[in-house]
């Protein structure tokens, strides 16, 4: 049976990158073990976050499911990083963990152009130097089929040899109640892919009803609006649920400093790196030994049912230890455990040996996405799983595939950093993280992704005609106040309206550029909207849209000067299978790194740990002469 | 293999001397060479000397440098002969006719550099030390090569990348850290503030220690600024050039005092006049006034009018002869050479000072440190108002940019450019 695009496995990575490729057009297959897990959420039932909200933002205005699915299950909403500026704003949600999977397997199920097999992956076939297809086990069958298909997705999550702990205890599986695959890994390393060990775990889940809530402060759901750019308004039809704020007390960090040696990571039992930005428990006592007290989150996990997840006290304690431990919580003296948490250890791809498109540098026409690739987190799977679903389909009809420059999204400056600097943990993206944060922010993730969609053909008619109704009324509002003006007659009507008079002429577009000034203040002004057919929402974002361009021009400005900086190395193309012996100059140090991480210009190059900058201005220079005396 | 052209050009200076040398360097450089040189030695062999004769008639010597083993790390010949311009201008034109190309300024040390045969850093004391024309400008190179800049800029980029670290780690983990302490932010920043500008106080220094102080000495035609230039110069100091004016009309002459070269510009007489050739000329001295670091305005007994104009030095000539003075600030006599040593001291007084800082900065760094200067401000206006404190970091990014722009340690794709532009043709 033939097929374009294969996608091995349906979290949240494939389950992005399997409606990308359908949706481009490519007969494309899913094959995952259970279909019933299809958008399973192992771990917090939470999307979003600081920078994972921006991520999430990102694969919804590529005309991904993720933001779709928050809207329609979520169960708790805020707004986060509102001390901040607004490059770090975004939305936090909690959403339903049946009801989330359930809507993503419907989904994928009524997709044109995508089929689904519940079935194990045995191995991945190639023919010379390109992938052929899969052998695949169907749930039930002995007899392997095969499947062929011009481009596989491998996103196997923590399936690859998975063996999870709790204390001394280790069950060979991938994740609570799910069994593990090896011969997806055994593939991988026949090619040359360098396969380690990386750990991640997940907290006790405890029951609601035990829980002394009024000992612990409560933090309500807010209207922060939608998640997806399509909707006007989330979906749910209960009230939001709030969540509920605790911490760990000395205690706490007594006892888990007594059993350290039965922790499964601290006895010797895990040898996989764990995340740093989001350690267990235990981790955290031993590094911060010097804080008496961590925070604690309580936040359900369905709409209907019991389960709370601990969020702050993932562990791999044995059972005993985490509920004496959780019993030592104001507010969860008479806990009820319902499941302890517990590590899981899995093997990573390294994704060093990943080009920016996620095609493997060892084999041609496979990609691999998702937490394979050393990341944490939902959404980072979600944000590679789109970008692999693009290429593949665009690899499998020979089709140019698609970069995305770090100065364009979180999502290209996550795969720049795995695919430039690699990971020595688990890798989660941090606002911090992108450079050029101000052009890439929660509320603009439309205006940067949207048109490359629509372009590939993920972007539906719907998403753009509702987003071109929004780009319009923008460009036509911003003339609007550009046309209007106030002078030094005005110093009386403007000191009114809580703001200075200005000396000169100033256009109302200038004047919104004054932190107090609001569109309410400029129809007095002369300013009329004009938003025709627009919703409350859309209305609002065309307003939020031009008052942070007014704000914080100067910054952005200063950021796109600084990108495109950038962008001159980027685009100083290194040829493949370049030799950098030839490069006489280079330290040996630099040699060494630059053949083995192949990188693909010398931005990459530049950021690479270790590359010393005169080599890589020795490499550009030398680059740069080379392609004036091919032009010449 | 090799990425370069073959280029050629002198690498001796351009007047007439006993030798002059022309260099070769590329991978056709011994093609090239035997083409020019007879006898061609049956075996020819690197760092060797051979006598012969080349292409335009002349005989000299042809030293010889194989790949990796010259100054450029390619493949290179010097050819040596007599220092008549004439005769480097017939033996470069002869090797452009067997396919060498002219180098451009500052090829062969880009060459060297892309050759890994020098760093950046060295490449740009290279420049100076090869435009030093003082010993107080060798002594400047040489603290720039063993990294005296570096090290100063280093500090300021540690202050810079602190402040930058916190407020990121605030952005991600608030919970964790707490409230961002602004004021303990702009306390750093103002120490860092401080250093840039040292650093910048030293530019008219180091403008003046690199390209010299320019004196340009104006007056009415016969008032004797022609002899007044004879009689500096004549008093037996070193004369470091004397570079013929572009048009006949303003004549430059360098000397050393205290280790700075200062330009002197003999500007044509300034006059009405409709003589379109005598307008040029009067509109060069105009322009000589104004990139002038002093102006010696000259004039003699019994003239009545003095320009008078705020900063200008009225000298008054002719101290000898009789007549009625106008007001002035020093009076010689260009004759006898009275007063002169007082002329030189009061030039010397108006060196810039070298401030606080051990090293100077070159026109190359100015803007950026300047830049960096702004964009340091303009973080510590951003903490200080009411707006989030991270925006802060776009302009310490920039700061941190151009501060690594002057060391080297922001790679740039055209950093290599704009340090070959200083360079004159063939070093």
């Amino acid at each position: 049976m033939g097929y374009e695009v294969i996608v091995v496995g349906a979290g949240h990575a494939g389950i992005e990158a399997a409606l990308a490729a359908a949706r481009m057009g490519r007969k494309t297959l899913c094959i995952t073990l259970r279909l019933d897990r299809i958008g399973h959420l192992p771990c917090n039932c939470s999307i979003g976050g600081p920078a994972k909200g921006h991520i999430a933002r990102e694969v919804d205005a590529l005309g991904g499911q993720m933001g779709v699915a928050t809207d329609y299950t979520l169960t708790h909403l805020r707004r986060v990083g509102t001390g901040s500026g607004p490059a770090v704003q975004t939305l936090r949600a909690h959403v339903c963990k049946t009801a989330y999977p359930a809507y993503m397997q419907r989904i994928l199920e009524t997709e044109p152009n995508l089929e689904l097999l519940e079935g194990r992956v045995e191995t991945i076939l190639r023919k010379s130097e390109r992938v052929t297809g899969v052998v695949a086990l169907a749930t039930g069958s002995t007899s392997p089929i095969t499947f062929e298909a011009r481009s596989v997705v491998l996103t196997t999550g923590t399936f690859l040899n998975g063996l999870c702990h709790q204390g001394q205890e280790k069950t060979v599986a991938a994740r609570h109640g799910d069994e593990a695959v090896s011969g997806v890994s055994t593939f991988l390393n026949e090619i040359g892919v360098r396969l380690r060990r990386f750990k991640t775990g997940t907290t006790p889940r405890i029951a609601l009803s035990s829980v002394a809530l009024d000992r612990t402060e409560i933090q309500p759901s807010e209207d922060a609006g939608p998640f997806s750019y399509l909707h006007d308004h989330h979906f749910a039809t209960r009230e939001l649920f709030p969540c509920w704020q605790t911490m760990t007390t000395n205690d706490t960090h007594d006892i888990l400093r007594q059993n350290l040696h039965q922790s499964a990571m601290y006895s010797g039992q895990i040898e996989g790196v764990g995340p740093r930005y989001c350690p267990s428990v235990e981790d955290k006592i031993v590094r911060f030994a010097s804080k008496d007290s961590h925070p604690i989150f309580l936040e359900k996990e369905e709409w209907d049912g019991e389960s709370v997840y601990v969020q702050g006290f993932s562990t791999s304690m044995p059972a005993d230890v985490q509920l004496e431990a959780l019993r030592t919580i104001p507010g969860l003296e008479n806990v009820e455990m319902l499941r302890p948490g517990y590590a899981v250890e899995y093997d990573m791809a390294d994704p060093l040996q990943l080009t920016s498109t996620l095609m493997s540098k060892q084999l041609e026409g496979l990609f691999l996405a998702g937490q394979l690739n050393g990341t944490s987190g939902y959404e980072e799977a979600a944000g590679q799983g789109i970008v692999a679903g693009i290429n593949a389909a665009q690899y499998s009809i020979s089709a140019e595939t698609v970069r995305f420059p770090r100065d364009n999204s979180f999502i290209g400056v996550m795969i720049d950093d795995l695919v430039t600097k690699g990971v020595e943990d688990p890798y989660r993206m941090l606002t911090a993280r992108a450079e050029h944060r101000l052009l890439l922010r929660n509320d603009n993730a439309d205006q940067r992704l949207t048109p490359i969609a629509r372009q590939l053909g993920t972007c539906d008619e719907k998403r753009w005609v509702r987003f071109q109704a929004k780009m319009d009324a923008i460009s036509r509002t911003q003339e609007h106040l550009e046309s209007l003006a106030v002078n030094n007659t005005h110093t009386e009507h403007l000191d009114s309206l809580g703001t200075a008079g200005v000396k000169n002429r100033t256009n109302l577009f200038e004047l919104l550029r004054r932190p107090e000034v609001d569109f309410d203040q400029l129809t007095s002004l002369g300013y009329q909207e004009n938003l025709g057919s627009l919703t409350e929402r859309q209305r609002f974002e065309v307003h939020e849209q031009l008052k942070l361009a007014a704000v914080y021009e100067g910054y952005i400005q200063i950021q796109e000067r600084q990108a495109l900086q950038q962008r001159k190395l980027d685009n100083v193309k290194i040829p493949n299978g370049f030799d950098y012996a030839l490069l006489r100059g280079l330290s040996f140090e630099s040699i060494d790194k630059l053949s083995r991480h192949r990188p693909e210009n010398a931005g990459q190059a530049s950021r690479i740990p270790g590359i010393r900058p005169t080599d890589v201005a020795l490499l550009a220079g030398y680059l740069q002469q080379s392609q004036r005396s091919d032009s010449a | 293999m090799s990425l370069f052209d073959t280029i050629v050009a002198p690498i001796t200076g351009t007047q007439r001397a006993a030798v002059a040398t022309i260099r070769l360097s590329g991978p056709e450089a011994w093609r090239i060479a035997q083409q020019v040189f007879t006898p061609w030695p049956d075996e020819p062999a690197s760092h060797r000397c051979y006598y012969g004769t080349f292409a335009h008639g002349d005989d000299g010597l042809l030293t010889l440098f194989r790949h990796g083993h010259s100054f450029t790390g390619e493949e290179s010949a010097e050819l040596s002969i007599h220092g008549s311009p004439v005769s480097v201008e017939l033996l470069v034109r002869a090797c452009l006719a067997q396919g060498a190309r002219a180098a451009e300024p500052g090829e062969f040390t880009r060459q060297a550099l892309l050759n890994g045969r020098v760093d950046l850093s060295q490449a740009e004391a290279i420049v100076e030390a090869i435009e030093a024309r003082t010993e107080r400008q060798l002594t400047h190179a040489s603290r720039l090569r063993e990294g005296a800049l570096r090290r100063e800029i280093d500090l300021i980029v540690e202050t810079v990348l602190c402040v930058l670290a916190e407020i990121e780690a605030h952005v991600d983990f608030s919970e964790e850290l707490g409230v961002f302490d602004r004021s303990a932010a702009i306390d750093r920043l103002s120490n860092a503030l401080g250093r840039i500008q040292v650093l910048l106080d030293s530019a008219p220094l180091g403008k003046v220690l690199r390209d010299g102080f320019r004196v340009a000495i104006i007056g009415r035609p016969n008032v004797g600024k022609s002899s007044l230039l004879n009689k500096i110069l004549g008093q037996d100091r070193a004369i470091v050039t004397d570079i013929p004016g572009t048009t006949r009309d303003t004549v430059e002459e360098t000397i050393e005092l205290d280790g700075i070269l200062v330009r002197f510009i003999d500007t044509a007489g300034i006059r009405e006049t409709t003589d379109p050739v005598e307008q040029l000329g009067i509109a060069r001295s105009h322009q000589a006034v104004e990139e002038a670091d002093l102006v010696l305005e000259l004039v003699e007994p019994g003239q009545e009018e003095v320009t008078n104009i705020q900063g200008h030095v009225v000298v008054l000539n002719k101290v000898d002869l009789p007549g009625p003075r106008p007001s002035y600030h020093i009076a010689i006599s260009a004759r006898t050479g009275e007063g002169i040593d007082e002329l030189l001291k009061l030039i010397s007084d108006r060196f810039p000072d070298a401030g606080s800082a051990e090293i100077t900065i070159s026109v190359r760094h100015h803007p950026l440190l300047q830049s960096a200067h702004d964009h340091v401000r303009g973080a510590m206006g951003t903490l200080g108002m009411a707006i989030p404190f991270d925006l802060a970091v776009t302009h310490l990014r920039e700061a941190l940019s151009s501060l690594g722009e002057v060391t080297g340690a922001t790679a740039s794709a055209d950093i290599l450019d704009t340090v070959f532009s200083r360079f004159c043709i063939g070093k």
